[in-house]
């Protein structure tokens, strides 16, 4: 089904008049992780929101063994999915937070908490445990990221790649080598996306990643698989709006049971607090 | 049905069955970590006070923005654009947003200098509007200056599902920036839990160093008004805007900013204008 037919379309559902009501969606976000407060942003990196706690509540609890996330998972936005076989699509996102960057929501598939930054071996993220993705599950579009949970790794700079599976079903692949360790990437909360080998669009699986050498701090780190669905841009003033049919070419559908999150790359140091808020239409 | 056509959606633009302008005058703003409540400013609406207790807010609470005739069962309003210019923000780190929140429920008689569980004047009163507690936040806000040093609170409540006894996680309290009236904390909420429905106590960690007062709002978020830096916006669904948020009748308009970097500011009033349209969903 079409997202929309035109914008007469896209009032009507707005403003109540479609076939469900639509979803305004409020995230608030305070700068703390369970207990403690959240590592500051680093300019130019990412840094995830995952366990930030806030509204709804987050634990901040490490992930642990491999699995799926949905939008029951501990940090994943509150979603209803819609009924009677519609679609439902992302139509605007808006935040104000502490300071300029970026903003991304995707949806995270799968995570794996629990690795170890001194583990020079293939450490396994899916392989073995029978865990597949449930949505997107061709695996097109789907993106890699390593996560620093709440223990920060060592100050050893070293690099990490990823033994995947690609989005032709093609095993075996390798993402490009990328800095892990030392300063800027070892944070608790700091987000390293892994380059796909040569000519991939995408990823169905993660079976392990690999250290190049320890970094000297075990730390707790982990991987999770996640697929875009949109970003926006933050001002100087921490504020940003967009949508998605006006704005960027089209609203992107989210699924039944997405398990929505946020990325921030920051272009401040301003620790991260505030609110995120976007919406969603049924069609 | 809502708004069916562009060209009527162009048409209650025109001619909006409510318009709601406010200023507010900002003559505080918060920093680091805590949001500014904009319910002790003055402006449009009066100035807001601390409750002697605690009670349920609506649109005739002093404090509240605007008051305006319920529309005839079977209708709504519906916010259908916005003008913001905000004047009144210049932090290091200028911010250009307000929330416009429902506030529900707010409370007062909670003092900075006691590290055991507080319940002078709780458990908030009852919800009247939002009563699952479903969406609804809670916040801190700061009525008579708090203490210097720099501790933690949290709050015990009922979630939205009717469970007691939840406690939200530690949030920072008093220290540098923190410590004046209409400071406004966001109290993080135990894991799982999407909402309040009431708090039953507050306990700090240790004393702030100064009683002062402050107290429990629950508020429902209703609208984001963005602004672009230095300059007024108008936002409408042909400029940005995707959602038309249904206002609820009685509802106690009251804005907030969120938290801006910076530790140095200078302060003017904040205006804006909300336009709503009539429908029958």
């Amino acid at each position: 089904m079409a997202a929309f037919t035109d914008f007469s379309d896209l009032i009507n559902n707005a403003t109540g008049g479609g076939l469900a009501l639509p979803q305004t969606t409020w995230v608030q976000k305070v700068g703390r992780v369970g207990a403690a407060a959240a590592q500051a942003p680093i300019v130019g990196f990412w840094t995830s929101l995952w366990t930030y706690a806030g509204t709804p509540g987050v634990g901040g609890a490490n992930p642990g063994a491999v699995a799926v996330c949905t939008s029951a998972t501990s940090g994943a936005a509150p979603l209803t999915n819609p009924g009677g076989g519609r679609q439902l699509w992302m139509v605007s996102l808006a935040a104000s937070l502490t300071g300029a960057g970026s903003l991304l929501c995707y949806d995270r598939l799968l995570q794996i908490g629990g690795l170890s930054g001194t583990v020079t071996t293939a450490q396994s993220v899916q392989s073995g445990s029978g865990v597949i993705l449930t949505r997107y599950t061709t695996g097109v579009g789907n993106q890699i990221g390593v996560e620093i949970y709440n223990t920060a790794i060592g100050t050893t700079l070293t690099t990490i790649t990823a033994s995947y599976t690609n989005q032709a079903g093609t095993a075996g692949r390798t993402t490009v080598a990328v800095s892990i360790g030392s300063t800027n990437f070892r944070e608790a909360q700091r987000i390293i996306w892994l380059p796909l080998q040569d000519g991939d669009t995408g990823v169905r699986s993660v079976e392990t990643v690999t250290l190049a050498a320890t970094t000297g701090t075990a730390g707790n780190f982990g991987v999770f698989i996640a697929h875009p669905i949109k970003s926006i841009s933050l001002g100087f003033d921490g504020a940003g709006r967009e949508d998605f049919l006006t704005g960027t070419p089209a609203p992107e559908e989210v699924l039944s049971n997405a398990c929505l999150a946020f990325a921030y790359q920051a272009a401040s140091t301003n620790a991260i607090n505030g609110v995120i808020n976007f919406c969603l239409q049924e069609r | 049905m809502g708004i069916a056509t562009l060209a009527a959606y162009r048409a209650a633009l025109s001619a909006p069955h409510q318009i709601i302008s406010c200023v507010r005058t900002v003559s505080y703003l918060a920093s680091v970590d805590s949001w500014t409540s904009l319910w002790q400013s003055g402006g449009t609406g009066g100035v807001g006070a601390a409750p002697a207790t605690t009670r349920a807010c609506n649109s005739s609470t002093l404090g509240a923005i605007a008051q305006w005739p319920a529309p005839t069962a079977g209708n709504y309003l519906r916010l259908i654009s916005y003008q913001i210019v905000p004047c009144g923000f210049n932090r290091t780190n200028t911010g250009s947003s307000i929330v416009i929140f429902d506030r529900l429920v707010d409370h007062a008689g909670a003092v900075a200098n006691v590290a055991t569980a507080q319940t002078t004047n709780l458990p908030t009163a009852a919800l009247t509007r939002e009563t699952t507690g479903d969406g609804v936040w809670a916040f801190i806000e700061v009525y008579g200056a708090i203490g210097a040093t720099t501790t933690t609170v949290t709050i015990s409540y009922t979630n939205q599902a009717g469970v007691a006894g939840r406690t939200s996680l530690a949030q920072t309290i008093g220290g540098s920036f923190r410590t004046a009236a209409q400071n406004l904390i966001p109290i993080p909420l135990q894991d799982g839990d999407t909402g309040v429905r009431s708090v039953e106590s507050i306990t700090l960690a240790a004393t702030t160093g100064t009683a002062g007062n402050f107290g429990i709002v629950l508020a429902k978020p209703w609208a984001l008004l963005n602004s672009k830096l230095h300059q007024g916006w108008s936002v409408d669904m042909l400029r940005g805007m995707r959602e038309a948020p249904r206002l609820t009748d009685s509802a106690c308009l009251w804005a907030a900013a969120p938290s801006l970097g910076g530790t140095t500011f200078t302060t003017a009033p904040i205006g804006f204008t909300l336009n709503l349209a009539r429908v029958d969903s």
